[in-house]
């Protein structure tokens, strides 16, 4: 008999967000400190149920969990697996940090912050946990509906121009979604994606091309969400646009396009012959492509909010070497790539916020400016400028290293190293001229100094700020000290991964016990 | 009636698609709205046409419509018209702070851009 958390933990890290952010509907407007309140409380009790899912999914095999006991394949089913649940714990700890941060001031700049916030939440945690696509394409939308509206929050015509273009190409991306979906329902009879691993493997020759078709439009709708290189010129803005807590929380979206492409990959359309080549060479070319113009954007960024944006663009190519490769070693060093450069990213957006702060009127832009900022931001940017350049020891280097050493088994080992040195070269310049502007060079006219230093009032920093941003550089430090455990965890998630069979097993124990219905 | 289906949907998509490459918000948006007509037709055909059958079980009937892709499409309504929705005022917002409906609101984004943000 398994106890009520172990039988219902898949469905907890959807179900709490979703209970929280309706109440904070009903409180918006009212008590700015009891909706920090019951956020606060939420998040608390959503990192508590992922540990609680990690803990789970680490020695129990893969959780389905069917709402309204509708057996699979014809109900919702939410699957908790060792990725899933690494996923939900990478969105808890940064949705911990992003709200405390916002909690300093950020959240009173709309009356619906916190409830948006939590709903971005439910449709983050959605999509790494649901079983079926369609509701992967229902959670992205929940995501991205939540994610335009925290993209504006806080106003000005910046936030506009960027959120109407993301807007429009994330919504002509959920039509061909939609599309790909009704190629496999139609074809294949099921969204169900256990469902779906087992019927094609005998789907008929005629059927095959239009399966591929689906399978075709599938795959770009994720790699529009995770930003590879033809589709991927909306991220900088939009991340650049945003707030600083809320562009930490989107460290983690480009993730969720990633995860999704690898699950639909490695589970479904990598083990069947119609739909084996679909990923190939080409993915990873356009992978390289992705980190080569990050990395020239770091270069020319002119902001250290859209520097940061460029470093998110470049994180995202390397972990979109792994769907292609789809291989368990790779894979392995691939997610723990993903958590390190999840955290840095976003710690990263965090302390631009508080650099641009502490800068005054100049804010983060790269330029010389009459305030100092506080000895201690100056660490804080060493140690993440240090890691995301990925630079030993800390644990960008590790993610690089593991990640080097797994490729290095593969056909393009040889293209593959030289784009990630040398992008890795390109970025370790780009923030030593970033750090040397953004705290060394004084403007050349000291008269406007005196004048910027008598009108302008010193800035002050909050101590919720300070928290969250060196909680996540902290949480970085960990993932180095703890390097061994983090990375046999990936490794297990991967070799679970990889042996789709006790994914479907776990959704559909008795495939040939469904009735099914012949269609005309 | 496959003929006609198919025609209405390739007619829909191929305006939508048309409209979207404008460079103005509100034939953006038609556009989109367009597009999402034509995603809804072509989901509600993927459970294969079938006429005058209902979708759930009753005891006259002698077949079945697949009651799935209509529930399917009814999801993919209500996201889409709360999407639409939200993008309309977010294009409003665009034109009463910039004074323009151009889609990259230029008016003073070239301002913007002296003042150093990449565009």
């Amino acid at each position: 008999m398994m106890s009520f958390f172990t039988l219902h933990g898949p469905i907890l890290p959807v179900l709490i967000p979703f209970v929280s952010s309706i109440v904070l509907l009903l409180a918006a407007g009212r008590h700015p400190a009891m909706q920090r309140g019951i956020a606060a409380f939420s998040t608390l009790l959503l990192l508590a149920a992922s540990a609680h899912l990690l803990r789970l999914t680490d020695y129990l095999p893969p959780l389905a969990y069917a709402l309204g006991e509708w057996a699979p394949p014809f109900g919702i089913v939410l699957v908790a697996d060792r990725l899933a649940a690494l996923g939900v714990m990478l969105t808890a700890i940064l949705a911990a940090a992003a709200l405390l941060y916002a909690s300093a001031g950020f959240d009173r700049k709309g009356r619906h912050f916190h409830a948006i916030f939590q709903l971005q939440l439910v449709g983050i945690n959605g999509a790494f946990l649901t079983g079926d696509v369609f509701n992967l394409f229902v959670f992205f939308e929940v995501m991205l509906l939540a994610s335009y509206i925290l993209l504006a929050h806080g106003g000005g015509l910046d936030k506009s121009r960027s959120g109407f273009a993301y807007v429009t190409l994330n919504l002509a991306g959920s039509a061909v979604f939609l599309i790909a979906l009704g190629l496999i329902y139609g074809t294949l009879g099921t969204l169900n994606l256990a469902d779906i691993a087992i019927q094609l493997q005998s789907v008929s020759a005629g059927e095959a091309s239009l399966v591929r078709l689906a399978g075709a439009l599938l795959f770009t709708v994720f790699l529009l969400k995770a930003a590879v290189l033809p589709l991927s010129f909306w991220l900088p803005h939009a991340y650049a646009a945003a707030g600083a807590p809320v562009a930490a929380l989107f460290a983690i979206m480009t993730k969720v396009g990633i995860v999704a492409m690898l699950r639909v990959e490695v589970i479904a359309f990598d083990p069947a012959a119609a739909t084996q080549d679909l990923l190939g060479g080409w993915l990873i070319i356009a992978a390289l492509a992705t980190i080569a113009v990050a990395a020239l954007g770091v270069l020319t960024a002119k902001k250290l909010q859209s520097l940061a944006a460029w470093l998110v663009l470049s994180s995202a190519g390397v972990l979109l070497l792994l769907p292609p490769l789809a291989n368990s070693a790779v894979t392995a060093a691939g997610l723990y790539y993903l958590v390190q450069s999840a955290i840095t990213g976003a710690a990263i957006f965090l302390l631009s916020g508080l650099i641009a702060q502490s800068r005054g009127q100049t804010g983060d832009k790269l330029l010389a400016s009459a305030t100092a900022v506080p000895v201690k931001l100056k660490i804080g940017f060493l140690l993440l400028a240090a890691t995301a350049a990925g630079l030993p020891p800390f644990s960008g280097f590790i993610g690089k290293l593991m990640l080097l050493s797994a490729v290095s088994e593969t056909p393009m080992a040889a293209l593959i190293w030289t784009v990630i040195l040398l992008s890795g070269l390109l970025t370790t310049i780009a923030l030593a001229k970033a750090g040397s502007r953004l705290f060394w060079e004084s403007p050349a006219d000291m008269k406007t100094v005196a004048a910027t230093l008598a009108t302008e009032a010193t800035p002050r920093i909050c101590l919720r700020q300070t928290l969250a941003g060196f909680g996540l550089i902290a949480v970085s430090l960990l993932l180095l000290i703890f390097a061994r455990p983090v990375s046999d965890f990936t490794g297990r998630t991967a070799a679970q991964l990889h042996q789709p069979e006790h994914y479907i097993k776990a959704v559909i124990p008795d495939p040939d016990a469904t009735h099914r219905v012949t269609r005309p | 009636m496959e003929a006609m289906l198919a025609i209405a949907i390739g007619l829909l998509s191929s305006c939508g698609v048309y409209l979207m490459l404008r460079a103005r918000t509100f034939p953006v948006i038609l556009g989109l709205t367009l597009l999402s007509y034509a995603v809804n037709l072509f989901l509600f055909a993927s459970g294969r046409l079938t006429i005058n059958a209902p979708p759930i079980i009753s005891a006259e009937a002698s077949h079945y419509t697949d009651p799935i892709p209509q529930a399917l499409v009814l999801t993919a309504i209500v996201i889409g018209f709360g999407m639409t929705a939200y993008i309309v005022t977010l294009a409003l917002r665009g034109l009463s702070e910039s004074g323009d409906d151009h889609v990259d609101m230029t008016v003073e984004s070239a301002e913007n851009d002296k003042e150093g943000e990449p565009s």
